[in-house]
């Protein structure tokens, strides 16, 4: 029985993993630390598992217990090392000015999204994974108007990252 | 300019193939591997700090020192403080487990922060409860002492006789209260340590989340 449930496991797990490397990605820095979150978010989505009943998608499901590992339960073994200071980024921002490409753009949302707290990157996170407002809302825990506002204001901040 | 976030959007859903892989053996071992959780973190800290404060307490129970008073105790003072600290230890045991239980990463970000932080209220009221009774058990034993030590007679006649006796009762009293003082700073320090390995973040986070509501 324990065997057919690893099975079952496995099999939705490897179809999902891309959502897990995804948050990895957004909450570590590095390839070690990107390993040892998606080793606990597995170990924890298998620990959750039985009591999963299927009234969601597994997907749904996933994304909360791993956004959950991620901002809550996860500590990281060696203080994080960011890539890209602010200052590079300013730098980068006054050098580049208008004539940013879009390569250039995306490279710098992506070190902007980086240096987000945990809250705001799970927003950003579901955003991008196009998930609506009450699923963004539940999976936090707040309201689904509060979660719209603070969207909102994440997206004109990162906008001011490109028009400065 | 295009908003920000949209550009990234279009990117985000066409950026799967440089993603890592893991293969169906690499999964399997993975979910056979130990769990580096914080909250396994602190409940092996709170069974430590709760096996700690209750061998503590037995052993000031029955230690001479705790035995030589005991007889003395008229008002029954020592038996009552015992049942109560007997009682407290079972209680506690019950909400830590009962709220640990509760502890579910199915639940929303903000709730798994709560049912974290709560199990370790627990503990943390535990050992705030333990400091009232130490100190009221400590200041009450100081009380039986000065009535039944020799030495301390003999001191405190002689102070008397000197005409010293508030001062004496002065010094020993702050003698008392620094010595309390001092066992609680280290308390603190402890509790400074732990909070900064493991629950600084939840609480940063936990601040966030209840900024976006307010």
């Amino acid at each position: 029985m324990s065997e057919n449930l690893e099975q079952i496991f496995v099999s939705q797990l490897m179809e999902h993993q891309n959502i897990l490397h995804k948050i990895c990605r957004l909450y570590t820095n590095n390839e070690v630390e990107h390993e040892d979150l998606f080793q606990e978010i597995t170990i924890q989505l298998w620990k959750a598992f039985p009591n999963f009943r299927g009234e969601a998608k597994f997907s749904t499901w996933a994304y909360r217990v791993a956004l959950n590992t991620a901002i809550t339960l996860f500590r990281k073994k060696s203080k994080s090392v960011t890539t890209h200071s602010i200052e590079d980024k300013k730098f980068f921002l006054k050098s580049e000015d208008y004539d940013a490409t879009e390569e250039e753009q995306l490279k710098l949302m992506y070190q902007a999204v980086q240096q987000l707290n945990d809250i705001d990157k799970a927003l950003v996170f579901l955003y991008l994974e196009d998930k609506d407002y009450a699923e963004i809302s539940e999976t936090l825990g707040i309201s689904e108007v509060n979660a719209r506002v603070k969207m909102n204001r994440i997206k004109s901040k990162l906008k001011k990252i490109l028009n400065p | 300019m295009e908003d920000g976030l949209e550009l990234l959007k279009k990117d985000w859903k066409k950026k799967t193939s440089d993603l890592p892989s893991y293969s169906e053996v690499d999964l399997y071992k993975m979910i056979h591997k130990r769990s580096t959780s914080i909250v396994k973190w602190i409940v092996c800290v709170s069974v430590l700090e709760l096996l700690f404060w209750i061998s503590m307490s037995v052993y000031m129970k029955n230690s001479d020192f705790s035995n030589a008073y005991q007889a003395l105790d008229k008002f029954y003072f020592m038996t009552v403080a015992e049942v109560i600290s007997y009682g407290v230890i079972v209680t506690f045991i019950y909400l830590f487990y009962k709220n640990y239980r509760k502890i579910n990463t199915s639940s929303s970000v903000k709730e798994l922060i709560q049912q974290i932080i709560t199990t370790r209220k627990t503990v943390q009221n535990y050992v705030k409860i333990v400091i009232v009774l130490t100190t009221i058990t400590a200041f009450v034993t100081f009380g039986l002492l000065m009535q039944v030590d020799e030495n301390m007679i003999t001191l405190l006649q002689q102070a008397e006789n000197n005409g010293d006796a508030t001062l004496f009762y002065f010094i020993l009293f702050i003698s008392v209260t620094i010595y309390i003082g001092l066992m609680i700073l280290l308390i603190w320090g402890f509790y400074r340590i732990i909070y900064g390995i493991f629950l600084k973040r939840l609480y940063k986070n936990y601040e966030e989340l209840k900024n976006i509501e307010a």
